[in-house]
């Protein structure tokens, strides 16, 4: 599992895991609101929109966990070394190629002379 | 993310090609000369039974005096400019976004981050000047005195972690929303192009729920831009409240 495949199950998991808190957060508060107005339908305007001014708070916790998945996602400074580091082990890997293509060749051109000198 | 086509950007690009200035600047500018074209017809010839465009903009300062009363208490009005101009600019700004060949200016970090700035170090500015110095650190420890190292240590963090807060609530909103219609496009190309019907059955719901969201959108922004006022009025009004008497 290279750095690419976790940075993206970690901005998954912020953003999955982030919305617990918050949603349960805002479910009280609205119920809280319901109440209030129920008991006194004359004040919802007043409820309402305080009710919308403390959604908005809890709700940027939420986007707090948004712009971390956002951030590694997009301007991740992790991931940027992992591109180069991949492919510098794939020329290390063409140059090791290389090297056994010529051991191999030698090994062919020495197995042709025994060849051929045993044929002399 | 890139950007798309913005005429404000062409329109640059045309009068001077070799000194470009970021888009979100020109977007931040366009605002500006908006609101001021926009207020300064509706105020210059300002008459006790107004026009429409009057109305428009004296409903909309009422709206912001009224909240500024209710949440940093009397001393509230005395700051309407700010206040007013905050709202105004991040109103028009988060609306301006949804309007294709333009773009919000307040959908990147730095221009939330200058507003926020604003209200921070008008906030302790405030703050030492109604309390002085010895009744700044007194508030700094807090009622509980005898917790005052604790109280000085959470205080002391707030004064920078409610700036970065504002920020963040701001502009996480409104990348969301671009996010979300630019995904929604993305499956709206495909619809177009896609072969079969079953392609078009399983593809036309982002069809019919971009209208919504572009509505979600303006609902959001008017939101978002009265938090962010009722935010600024909140601490701003924190220098004026008397608990110690």
């Amino acid at each position: 599992m290279d750095v690419m495949t976790m940075t993206v199950i970690a901005a998954g998991i912020s953003v999955g895991v982030g919305t617990i808190g918050p949603g349960i957060g805002q479910g009280l508060a609205v119920s809280g609101a319901m109440q209030g107005i129920a008991r006194q339908p004359e004040a919802s305007g007043t409820i309402v929109t305080n009710m919308i001014i403390g959604l908005a708070f809890i709700e940027s916790l939420t986007i707090y966990a948004l712009v971390i998945a956002l951030l590694l996602i997009f301007a991740d400074p992790f991931a940027s070394g992992a591109k180069e580091v991949v492919e510098a082990k794939a020329k290390v890997d063409v140059v090791k190629y290389q090297i056994e293509q010529l051991q191999l060749q030698k090994q062919l051109q020495m197995l042709q002379k025994d060849a051929g000198a045993q044929t002399k | 993310m890139e950007e798309g086509p913005i005429w404000i950007r062409e329109l640059w690009h045309w009068v001077s090609p070799q000194f470009t200035i970021p888009t979100e600047l020109l977007s931040s500018w366009l605002v500006m000369v908006i609101l001021l074209v926009i207020g300064g017809l509706a105020g210059c010839r300002a008459t006790l039974r107004p026009g429409k465009l009057q109305n428009v903009f004296e409903m909309a300062l009422e709206y912001v005096r009224e909240l500024s009363l209710k949440i940093a208490g009397p001393e509230g009005p005395r700051f309407l400019p700010l206040f007013a101009t905050l709202f105004m600019f991040i109103l028009i700004g988060n609306w301006s976004g949804l309007i294709p060949g333009f773009m919000s200016p307040t959908a990147n970090l730095n221009i939330n981050a200058g507003m926020a700035l604003i209200v921070m170090v008008s906030t302790e500015f405030l703050n030492v000047k109604h309390k002085g110095p010895v009744g700044y650190f007194k508030h700094l420890c807090g009622p509980p005195y005898w917790l005052a190292p604790l109280f000085f240590l959470i205080r002391a963090m707030e004064i920078f972690t409610r700036p970065l807060s504002l920020t963040m609530r701001l502009f996480g909103n409104m990348v969301a929303k671009e996010i979300i219609l630019a995904v929604l496009v993305y499956l709206i190309t495909l619809f177009f192009f896609a072969h079969g019907v079953v392609y078009k059955l399983l593809l036309i719901v982002p069809l019919l729920l971009r209208p919504g969201i572009v509505i979600l959108g303006a609902l959001v922004g008017f939101v978002q831009a009265m938090v962010f006022t009722a935010l600024a009025m909140f601490y701003i009004g924190t220098a004026f409240e008397q608990h110690h008497h």
